[in-house]
């Protein structure tokens, strides 16, 4: 009985240290790796060959857009209740941020040119547009 | 199916089912709601949503503890009130205008309803399950015991399954009223409207600068004015909205009371079908002291009692796996139906995500059977074949509606389990009764084991699919409907058996405890099912899904390794029965 109360504990365990791997997460909201993968999104833009390159970039840019919501969301809660000190740290760290951003977002936007009529990345540029606003 | 099971299952299926209606009706809407009366966050109004689930799976616990003192019925008596009031006061807020009462105190009372409808919840569901269990205590019925409750299971699904088109038909019934129509994203826009976001408006701003076509909340909201005929500003837009859509929320959440009281009508209308086994441990005891019969309640020692508890302690704990696998169905499941599934499908695909074709088609399904099926009176032909003609018929008729592609969301394959469910419980019933007339059914646990392997095949059929996304741009949605298919079916294995089990192997004088700590597994599998679903972008999806395929089918072969344990507890019950 020993044994088998023993092996559920540490599977028991595994699992919970397996997810717990992700305790970063708990970090104060941070756009730093969002706009690391914005920048090899944009690398990847510069190479389109195809519609369906353009149309898993647009697919990947969304997600992109969507961890970046989340998270500037999860800032403006945060701005609500700082102190003044903090309220402007908080503003340049994102002025700076929100400049690659745009940076990254033109370049990916001229790339994507060529095949904004086909209709699959159309509709990735539709889900796009409502993005920051949707749930 | 029913043949040979005692009338007091009826009443604890309709019972439950009126309860289970009833919660999932609330649950629909409930952040929603959130959202739009206190324009709370989609992170704020589940930290509300959490704490309410996290009642309403471990307040069955000490539902159990009153009930093994008090009495089953007793106790599911009053839950159904307490819950029934719990429901009420919930509507309080959402039928007054908004800033009739300041925000806090609608808070307020918000907290004191869920807390009064976890409460009841609590004294209700474990204690049902109990009861239930109680009526296959008795000789005659004994060994129908996991069919009854594969049946009483069915209940919770067909409730659960038309709770949120009740929900929906009555947040849109009272908007119409008041001609608008239910956009259900405007909740989160006017929490977005109704709060300063500064980050956010300057996000939206450098998304506009290279997207022309990218929108502003405010955009948004004033399309849906124009839409509606709003002539006024956008803010009393938004008011009016507002308060039309938490009317409404508040009516659905009274239909959702009014179902507590066709339970509760049901549960104490027919108590005589039930009434003859609802007695605890103690009570059993005293009516037989009182009517001078011998006390036919099982005996147990202490050594006797431990060794059942820890079978149950084991059972909990591999259960906890399962539904951690099982609920990635709300989580990791319904990502990969966004980001990886196609977003439109043929209209004939389209069939099967729209409930108006997809319900008859299901009867056209089961007038096939009846048509064809052996041994069966030619009026029942008759029957069979006059359900499959309307049926398909129906069918059609929706179809020729439907364009050439169809838009299918991702929270639409959520619909499938219950739908599921309420399709395969006769199939599964079925196949273990034949299995039984031969002599070759499993045992519970067995069964449990079984369940578990199957879960695992479900995520194989996932794992598949994640490596055949490689060569496409989007899965078929018949990847997520097949494995929504193979999980349910393990569901079927495990669920109402597993409940089946705690009823059979649980001492006399824990019955309800049992029941409650058997949900309390449920709640530690949910939170386990959020913990893992961190790892969904972390790891690539078929190591994600491999993952998952790992822990149940170690799940299973850990239950085979205590088979000799759980079976000892079974086989001791069954000779204590006796």
């Amino acid at each position: 009985m020993k044994t088998h109360i023993g092996i559920i504990t540490s599977f028991l365990l595994t699992v919970l240290l397996f997810s717990g791997c992700q305790s970063d997460k708990a970090k104060p909201a941070d756009l730093q790796e969002d706009i690391k993968k914005m920048k090899l999104l944009t690398e990847r833009s510069e190479n389109l060959e195809s519609k369906k390159e353009a149309f898993d970039l647009m697919k990947d840019l969304n997600q992109n857009m969507k961890d970046i919501r989340d998270k500037t969301m999860e800032m403006d809660m945060k701005y609500r209740s700082a102190s003044e000190k903090e309220k402007k740290e908080m503003e340049r760290k994102f002025e700076e941020a929100t400049e690659k951003i745009d940076k990254h977002l033109g370049t990916i936007k001229k790339n994507i040119e060529p095949y904004e009529d086909e209709d699959e990345v159309s509709k990735m540029i539709d889900k796009l547009n409502e993005i920051l606003i949707s749930k | 199916m029913l043949k040979g099971h005692p009338k007091g299952l009826l009443v604890a299926f309709f019972a439950n089912m009126g309860e289970r209606f009833s919660y999932y009706t609330m649950l629909a809407i409930f952040v929603l709601y959130l959202q739009a009366r206190f324009g709370f966050s989609a992170g704020e109004a589940g930290n509300y949503y959490g704490g309410f689930l996290f009642g309403i799976y471990f307040l069955p616990i000490l539902g159990g503890i009153i009930a093994d003192r008090w009495g089953y019925g007793k106790t599911i008596f009053w839950g159904i009130i307490i819950a029934f009031i719990g429901k009420v006061i919930l509507t309080v807020p959402g039928f007054m205008e908004q800033g009739y009462f300041s925000m806090k105190y609608e808070l307020i009372v918000i907290i004191i309803a869920l807390f009064t409808l976890s409460l009841g919840t609590g004294l209700f569901k474990g204690n049902l399950q109990a009861l239930v269990g109680k009526l296959y205590d008795h000789p005659q019925y004994r060994d129908k015991r996991d069919n009854a409750f594969n049946i009483f299971y069915m209940g919770i699904n067909v409730g659960a399954f038309l709770a949120p088109y009740a929900a929906t038909g009555a947040v849109k019934y009272v908007l119409g009223k008041t001609g608008f129509l239910y956009e259900n994203t405007m909740p989160h826009l006017s929490s977005l409207h109704q709060n300063t976001h500064p980050f956010l408006d300057k996000m939206i701003g450098t998304l506009q600068a290279n997207f022309s076509g990218a929108m502003h909340y405010t955009d948004k909201i004033q399309a849906f004015a124009n839409e509606m005929g709003f002539s006024g500003t956008l803010s009393e837009f938004t008011q009016t909205y507002t308060n039309s859509l938490s009317y409404g929320y508040s009516t659905a959440f009274a239909i959702a009371a009014a179902a507590m009281l066709v339970s509760l009508a049901v549960f104490v209308g027919f108590k005589k079908y039930y009434k003859w086994a609802d007695l605890t441990a103690k009570q059993a005891k005293e009516k037989a002291e009182r009517e001078g019969k011998e006390d036919t309640t099982v005996k147990m020692s202490k050594e006797e009692e431990k060794k059942r508890l820890i079978a149950l302690g084991l059972v909990f704990i591999t259960v906890a796996f399962f539904w951690m696998a099982f609920h990635q169905n709300g989580i990791t499941l319904t990502l990969f139906a966004r980001d990886f599934t196609v977003s439109q499908v043929s209209s004939f695909n389209y069939l099967f995500f729209d409930l108006a074709s997809f319900i008859p088609i299901l009867f056209a399904i089961g007038g096939l059977v009846y048509m064809f099926r052996k041994n069966v009176a030619v009026k029942t032909r008759i029957i069979g074949s006059a359900v499959f003609v309307a049926g398909a018929a129906i069918a059609y008729s929706v179809y020729t509606g439907f364009s050439a592609q169809e838009n299918i969301s991702p929270e639409l394959f959520q619909s499938f389990n219950p739908i599921f469910i309420v399709v395969l419980t006769p199939v599964v019933v079925g196949f273990f009764n034949y299995l039984r007339k031969n002599g070759k059914e499993p045992s519970s646990p067995k069964k449990i084991g079984i369940g578990m392997f199957i879960t695992g095949l479900g995520f194989i059929v996932m794992m598949l699919g994640a490596f055949h996304l490689q060569n496409v741009t989007g899965l078929s949605p018949y990847w997520l409907i097949s494995t929504y298919f193979v999980l349910t079916i393990a569901e079927l294995f495990l669920s109402p058996i597993g409940i089946s089990f705690v009823a059979k192997v649980a001492p006399p004088r824990f019955s309800g405890l049992a029941q409650g700590g058997w949900l309390g597994a449920t709640a530690i599998g949910n939170l386990l099912a959020g913990l893992v679903a961190n790892l969904w972008d972390v790891v690539e999806l078929w190591q994600f899904f491999l993952l998952l395929v790992v822990l149940t089918l170690l799940s299973g072969v850990f239950i085979f390794s205590i088979m000799r344990i759980l079976k000892n507890a079974t086989q001791s019950s069954d000779t204590s029965e006796s």
